[in-house]
């Protein structure tokens, strides 16, 4: 009778352990078959498909502002298609946004065709990792928040929207210039990669969006904001 | 022909030699006028610094000439340049243009004054007009002072919106950092739950 007993208790401790691990494995195996909750940069206008938007003598808001939008000037010969031919004679385009020095650098091959200030997450995280630019627009509409956080900014100028697996380009990231504010070398936005204005436009067009199997132009983003 | 060949060779060997004595005799000139000490002429000492508004439609410069600084705003759409201020050199102070100078909309810009006791910082209107109470300028340090004085200026980082200069502050008897507003129109300063790092 007592062997029997002893033989009880011996067995009950490793099926709670094997229940444990199995609990353990299904929660895991969820956690990385499901897509990872990436929030949007901007939780308004990413309800929507990103989409080529202008308006004209508007007014947007930021920082609980008013802020003149400046009128986009279309001219005849831009051209707002993908360019391919992401190989120059200079070697692959590449860009790095460093996150702790606020820099983008862009680079051909080892020639450095540009670098610059800019303004990474400070309401949101801006994403690390590798990415690939997924489409440009000439100007788009982008609008979030809540409260004393609302803004709402038609016309950002030069949009460059970036993707890889674990954050969608409908997600709304991307590299732009920006008129609503000159604070770069600081962290000033919502997840996206602010630039002046005339620096966003070289590198606009100068970068290649994704278009027929052709992938658009790399994008690495490393490094912390500083504490 | 022995003799008209050896002619030609003395020939060659004679203008050879004068060429070379020729060029040897200039370098030696050259060194000698380089050895003579310049002329001293009152040169004047001369710099500036160039900074374009974030969608390049103004550029502003800081011309340094002798003992003076002189401000200038071009607009780049047609060329025009305005003298917007001129200031005599104090001392030690140096005025910079900060990369983040000009205001979202081209409408204000500000210059960093570095000074040896705490640096200023100075807003303008591009217009090269004065500000509603006659200051050419509005300086940021003496008013914050005044008016924050458990905080002390840390650095002007850039504009929060058109209005608005971000300045970035430590308390004076603490590690706490806190970011203000200061708001051009009405000269005030607004305190800020977020730091701008």
């Amino acid at each position: 009778m007592r062997k029997k007993i002893k033989r009880k208790h011996k067995s009950f401790v490793p099926a709670y352990l094997i229940v444990g691990v199995m609990i353990f494995l299904v929660l895991f195996i969820y956690k990385m078959i499901l897509p990872k909750n990436i929030p949007c940069a901007n939780s308004i206008s990413c309800k929507k498909e990103p989409k080529f938007e202008i308006e004209t003598n508007a007014t947007g808001i930021f920082n609980i502002q008013p802020v003149p939008v400046p009128n986009i000037m279309l001219s005849k010969n831009e051209d707002t298609s993908p360019v391919l031919g992401l190989k120059t004679a200079l070697g692959e385009k590449r860009i790095y946004v460093n996150l702790a020095t606020q820099t983008l650098s862009a680079y051909e091959g080892s020639s450095l065709f540009m670098q610059t200030p800019i303004s990474s997450g400070l309401w949101g995280k801006t994403p690390k990792g590798d990415f690939i630019i997924w489409s440009k627009f000439r100007a788009t509409r982008m609008a979030g928040g809540s409260g004393a956080d609302y803004y709402d900014l038609p016309n950002v100028p030069y949009v460059m929207f970036f993707f890889n697996d674990e954050v969608p380009g409908s997600s709304g990231f991307s590299l732009h210039g920006t008129y609503w504010h000159n604070n770069f070398g600081h962290a000033m936005s919502h997840g996206c990669v602010n630039m002046k204005t005339t620096d966003a436009g070289k590198i606009y067009d100068w970068a290649d969006a994704s278009s027929d199997g052709h992938a658009g132009t790399k994008i690495t983003i490393y490094g912390d904001l500083p504490i | 022909m022995k003799i008209k060949v050896s002619i030609f060779i003395l020939i060659v060997t004679f203008l050879t030699f004068f060429i070379t004595s020729e060029l040897n005799n200039k370098k030696n000139k050259t060194i000698i006028t380089s050895a003579v000490p310049p002329m001293v002429t009152p040169i004047e000492t001369e710099t500036t610094s160039l900074m374009d508004s974030p969608d390049g439609a103004k550029t502003l410069m800081i011309e340094k000439r002798d003992n003076f600084y002189t401000i200038f705003v071009t607009n780049n759409s047609n060329g025009n340049k305005i003298q917007v201020f001129r200031k005599e050199k104090i001392n030690s102070s140096q005025l910079e243009i900060p990369y983040n100078t000009w205001s979202p909309d081209n409408l204000y810009f500000f210059l960093k004054e570095k000074n040896a006791v705490a640096d200023d910082y100075l807003v303008f209107q591009s217009s090269g007009e004065s500000f509603s109470n006659n200051l050419s300028n509005l300086s940021i340090q003496e008013p914050f002072k005044l008016k924050v004085p458990n905080y002390t200026i840390e650095e002007v980082t850039g504009w929060a919106a058109p209005n608005l200069l971000i300045v970035n502050t430590k308390q004076n008897d603490s590690n706490n950092r806190v970011s203000f507003w200061y708001e051009v129109p009405s000269q005030s300063f607004i305190q800020l739950g977020t730091y701008f790092k």
